[in-house]
């Protein structure tokens, strides 16, 4: 009898958590869908889905409540005006001039628009301070409550959603299914001219598709403001990025291009987060976790992982796909001996001038600022080794950077030991810990290696981080002192800078050294084609695993600086995981590839605000994020970055100037291919 | 969006739960007063335990008696920010990118609104107090604004209003006198840096908790927590030992549901909690959250035909836009305070100017902050001297030992609150105090305490089961 009763309470619970669940689940779905249908429709991962859909919900918030708009236009203005035009802008301007780009160019220009274009929006409509305290939706009177079955209660705006999610799945389910437009729309996708040959605008049907996507991205943000809570007071893109990230696993179900196993996953994907939080005890700490922040990124990361459809993706995916011609030489290789006497003494002149400025007349402030963009450098050089050398994109960076942080501070802290042991150590285990991860991605590559990624580092960033053993003690901070390291005391900002140079040389060399090294040939064998790569005896999982390891090892070297600079671990202000999307974005669009390209992008990301922005220019500091990601555009054109692509081109005018006078010579460097490095820097779809 | 999202999401959980665990205040004298008070600590009002004595009959105010030297000037140089004109200060406030959903740069005003009223009645030793620099901390810039703010050496002293504190150490090795709105540890164990409250024991036990639940006549309590915070944590934790521990003396109290596991942005939801909840028969909910979190449980509690079986004990509601916009879903539901509410009138003459001078102002916590702030600093001037400089403006500061702001705050003794009273019980307050109020038709309504005596109060001490007292701390 007991049993029967408790039998039925389970029951009873298990019933009461599903259509609990079918709610969340249908905003996972919507969202889910509307990244099938982007990359369905135009081949982009669109990581930037989130930014549309806060454009178009916050212009809902400002007509609706801020303007007394009536729903039905502000409605119609956000989503069915604003929504469609903003895609069609991004497929004129931006996506049709990569469509031939490898869809890791796509990834990388789609994570510049993340992080440009909300920051374009706020600075144009100056939306900082809004508040929508009652986060109206577009449902009138959506918070009516109505009972299914007369037990289970459902809100008006969880029924509209519902409805609307599988209506738009039915549809765009006939839509590729049974009609003309979805069979060219496909068409499209994969090969344009060949659908021009048969009498189809392909672009217009290219417009009309990121229309399409971008519309379903603005319906899903104003759909999502009511139901979500991190949109409730403040509506800022952050509160859009949990909920897309829970809806990346649901996509991933189906591969990013199934749209009845999007929708499926996200239901699913609802109805097993309610199911767990009924049913699972919150009393032991990892199921408690589970529950919570980690189950999102631990889906993610395993659909990616284990799916077999994903496996089969990748595995089964063309193999001439990933052969791409070899990266063209670096600038620096082809030039003249005068020229690279020219540059060094140029280089070293501008070296000594900035150093005997620093030393000799700048202020705190100044040096401070001198001795971030050097610590900068030497995390992006890690970004130099896994994106420039490796030709792979890594999101999590920036936590192996917060581990060299961590590390410095635990040892300092816990055992009072040199923070300098703290950081190598913090380094030895970010190595380790790369290692480990790469282990189940290394077959991955492209998006999928990057998605996975993002999962890691945001498993690191909301599960680990708050972890005493980890990110340190409430109540004792997270102050890092400065070293002392073979008898010099560097704890005056000069001493640490001088440091900080001497460890970023060190990098360098090692960089350099790797890139020359049969490891760094093995990797660039690997970039062209794993297969064949492997056919000539390279061992590819070594190769994958080094390359994982040292960037690890090298941002986490940083990141223990960062914090010795800094005193203290700032978490939050320096290694979340969308400022390493930043990250990225910088160092591509100056240039992965070389270790000046790393030092540029430190350079810039720290000095170029403050001076350029704010000093010169009176701007505001978020201009830095709209500059440099609309500029991540230009990685599908020249992969090298544009420093490497500027060197390029003034090299070649040089030498043009240089050949009216000895047609000879230049004859000579345009035999040793010069020129041909240029052209095949230029190709479109070439990947960093 | 910045590519500083993701720190936003980090900083709002950091902050709602430093705010929502800055819990008791203690105190019993009061010191400090209106502007026209001297520096000098006022007599102490001792507590004991028999109640306070009933306020007489409201007098007429008086015009406030200035002290002697507020007027003499004597010519300085070589301090930062000051000349025969003006003293000059700097402002770090996050204004750009504010993920909290309250207006920050509503400090600004208040610090702007109390020298509006020191400068038209005359200044300070000759001289105009001024806001000169107001820097964007942008979401954690604050290190970098700190150390400019140091560098450029053009202002006497900086006010901070940020959501994260990571120039606490510029600014106080510097030795730059500073103040500001402490929901930040970084408030502890520096002595240059001055909080409107001191640092408070985080997850300490506290009589409160369960001393609410048997005002408002429950018996089971409910506990969220976000898990992708320790502060959260510690808080709901502290919560929930501070029922547990008094269990018996509340009546058989209990802790029936509690939850740290929840993420911050809700994207789950928490309909299974709030069923759990419901079927163990919760009559009282408190968290360690945001708006967006309570709003969201009171969503689900609606929905749910809940709402009205149980209330809610906000941490960080007090916000009458938000309340107002939200009316039905927190109907009845108390919400702590750490200083006077605007609600409760005491007679308190920086209370009234603080009225008369932000009167065309949308007031915020915030406001009122600014003004805490910027009165601690006009009284450190006054205490310190007409010589003053920045060593000499702290060493008065830290005189203070019975300071309330007239009245506004739980009395700080600024000799021995410095470091966290966590590891440091010395440092805790003497009496650890409470404002609440309740929501009523949109609205807050003063909840605890009695008229003229707000502030609700346990001895720090006294770890027995004992009736807090109602205390006003105006001198």
């Amino acid at each position: 009898m007991t049993a029967s009763i408790l039998a039925a309470g389970v029951l009873e619970d298990t019933i009461r958590a599903f259509f609990q669940g079918l709610p969340i689940g249908a905003g996972f779905a919507l969202v889910a869908m509307s990244f099938v249908l982007t990359y369905k429709t135009s081949g982009v991962f669109n990581l930037a889905f989130g930014a549309q859909a806060f454009i178009s919900a916050a212009t809902y918030f400002e007509l609706h409540v801020r303007r007394d708009w009536p729903i039905w236009s502000a409605v119609l203005m956000a989503v069915v005006l604003v929504a469609p035009l903003l895609g069609l802008l991004l497929e004129r301007l931006i996506f049709r001039h990569v469509h031939a780009s490898s869809a890791v160019a796509k990834l990388v220009i789609s994570l510049g628009l993340l992080v440009a274009l909300p920051e374009l929006f706020k600075l144009i409509v100056d939306y900082n301070r809004e508040q929508p305290f009652g986060a109206v939706g577009i449902i009138p009177d959506g918070t009516t409550v109505y009972r299914l079955f007369g037990r289970y209660p459902v809100t008006r705006d969880e029924i509209a959603a519902f409805v609307i999610v599988v209506a738009a799945a039915l549809a765009l389910a006939a839509l590729f299914r049974y009609t003309r437009l979805g069979l060219r729309i496909r068409a499209v996708v994969q090969s344009p001219r060949m659908t021009e040959l048969n009498g189809v605008n392909a672009d217009w049907v290219s417009s009309g598709s990121w229309m399409l996507s971008s519309f379903f991205a603005g319906l899903a943000g104003v759909l999502l403001v009511p139901t979500t809570s991190s949109l409730g007071t403040v509506l800022e893109p952050t509160g859009f990025f949990p909920i897309v990230i829970s809806a990346l696993a649901a996509a991933a179900l189906g591969r990013l291009v199934s749209l009845p196993a999007a929708l499926f996953g996200g239901l699913l994907l609802g109805v097993v987060t309610t199911q767990m939080r009924t049913h699972v005890p919150r009393d032991n700490v990892i199921l408690a976790e589970l529950q919570g922040p980690a189950l999102p990124y631990v889906m993610l990361f395993a659909i990616i992982v284990f799916w077999p459809a994903i496996r089969r993706q990748v595995a089964g995916a063309d193999p001439l796909l990933g052969v791409s011609p070899p990266p063209p030489a670096l600038a620096a290789t082809s030039r003249g001996r005068g020229m690279t006497i020219y540059t060094r003494i140029m280089a070293l002149a501008f070296f000594t001038a900035v150093g005997v400025w620093t030393f000799a007349y700048a202020n705190n402030f100044w040096i401070s600022r001198i001795t971030h963009s050097v610590i900068f450098s030497i995390i992006f050089l890690s970004i130099v080794v896994f994106t420039g050398l490796g030709g792979q994109i890594a999101l999590c960076q920036v936590t192996f950077a917060a581990i060299g942080a961590f590390g410095a501070m635990q040892f300092a802290q816990r055992w009072d030991i040199s923070v300098i042991v703290g950081m190598v150590a913090g380094a030895a285990i970010a190595a380790a810990v790369g290692a480990v991860l790469s282990i189940p991605v290394m077959r991955l590559g492209g998006i999928w290696l990057a998605i996975a990624t993002l999962a890691f580092a945001l498993f690191f960033h909301d599960v680990l981080v708050k972890y005493s053993w980890v990110g340190g003690s409430l109540f004792h901070g997270r102050g890092v002192p400065r070293p002392e390291f073979l008898g010099v005391d560097f704890s005056s900002r000069e001493n640490f800078l001088i440091l900080c140079i001497a460890i970023l040389v060190l990098v360098g060399v090692l960089v350099i050294l790797i890139r020359e090294s049969s490891t760094g040939m093995a990797l660039r064998a690997l970039r062209g084609s794993e297969t064949a790569a492997e056919s000539i005896g390279v061992i590819s999982w070594r190769s994958r695993v080094i390359v994982f390891s040292v960037s690890a090892a090298i941002a986490a070297i940083g990141g223990g600086l960062l914090a010795m600079e800094e005193r203290l671990v700032g978490y939050e202000a320096n290694f979340d995981p969308q400022t390493g999307l930043f990250w990225l974005v910088i160092v591509v669009v100056l240039g992965a590839r070389t270790v000046e390209g790393g030092i540029q992008a430190g350079v810039a990301f720290v000095i170029f605000p403050e001076l350029v922005l704010d000093r010169w220019l009176g701007l505001h500091g978020a201009w830095r994020y709209v500059l440099f990601g609309f500029a991540a555009i230009s990685f599908a054109r020249h992969p090298e970055g544009l420093l490497e692509h500027g060197k390029r081109r003034s090299q070649v005018m040089m030498q043009r100037m240089f050949s009216r006078r000895q047609p000879a010579v230049a004859a000579a460097a345009a035999g040793s291919g010069v020129d041909a490095g240029l052209d095949t820097g230029a190709a479109p779809g070439d990947e960093p | 969006m910045t590519a500083r999202w993701w720190k936003l999401i980090f900083a709002a959980l950091a902050v709602l739960a430093l705010v929502a665990t800055a819990c008791g205040n203690a105190g019993n004298d009061d010191e400090g007063g209106a502007p026209a008070a001297t520096a000098a600590p006022a007599p102490e009002e001792a507590p004991d335990d028999e109640p306070a004595p009933e306020p007489e009959a409201e007098p007429e105010p008086e015009e406030p008696k200035e002290p002697e030297h507020r007027h003499d000037f004597v010519p300085i140089s070589g301090v930062p920010g000051v000349n025969d004109d003006e003293i000059k200060v700097t402002s770090i406030v996050t204004i750009s990118n504010n993920t909290l959903g309250t207006n920050i740069a509503a400090y600004n005003d208040g610090i702007e609104a109390y020298f509006n009223f020191i400068n038209e009645t005359g200044g300070i030793y000759g001289r105009e107090l001024v806001l000169a620099n107001k820097r964007d901390d942008q979401l954690f810039m604050n290190l970098p604004e700190s150390l400019a703010m140091v560098e450029e050496d053009d202002s006497l002293a900086a006010f901070v209003a940020t959501l994260l504190f990571f120039g606490a150490d510029t600014l106080n090795d510097a030795g730059v006198p500073t103040f500001g709105w402490n929901i930040h540890n970084e408030f502890a164990d520096r002595r240059n840096i001055f909080g409107n409250i001191a640092p408070s024991c985080i997850g300490c036990i506290h009589q409160l908790f369960p001393y609410i639940a048997t005002q408002v006549g429950a018996s089971k309590a409910g506990i969220f927590g976000y898990g992708n915070s320790e502060n959260s944590k510690v808080c709901a934790e502290g919560t929930r030992d501070s029922i547990e521990h008094y269990s018996a003396e509340a009546g058989g109290m209990t802790v029936e549901f509690f939850d740290t596991a929840i993420e911050f942005g809700l994207a789950g939801g928490v309909a299974p909690q709030v069923s759990e909840m419901k079927d163990k028969g919760v009559d009282i909910i408190y968290t360690c959250l945001d708006l967006n979190g309570m709003r969201t449980i009171a969503q689900e509690l609606v929905k749910q035909d809940y709402r009205d079986q149980v209330i809610m004990y906000h941490p960080n509601t007090y916000n009458h836009e938000f309340v107002a916009a939200n009316a039905d879903l927190f109907e009845g539901d108390l919400v702590f305070v750490q200083f006077v509410p605007f609600e409760a009138e005491i007679d308190s003459e920086l209370q009234r100017r603080f009225f008369e001078y932000t009167a065309d102002l949308k007031l915020e916590e915030q406001t009122i902050v600014g003004w805490l702030n910027a009165h601690l600093f006009y009284e450190g001037l006054l205490a310190a001297g007409p010589e003053f400089d920045r060593a000499s403006l702290v060493d008065a500061l830290r005189g203070f030992d019975d300071y309330s702001h007239d009245g506004l705050t739980n009395p700080i003794d600024f000799s021995r609150q410095i470091a966290l009273p966590n590891d440091n019980p010395d440092a805790d307050y003497e009496y650890r105090c409470i404002n609440a109020v309740e929501i009523v038709d949109g609205a807050f309504e003063q909840w605890t305490g009695e008229p003229g005596k707000p502030w609700m109060c346990w001895e720090v001490v006294r770890e027995d089961w004992h009736e807090p007292e109602a205390f006003s701390f105006v001198n």
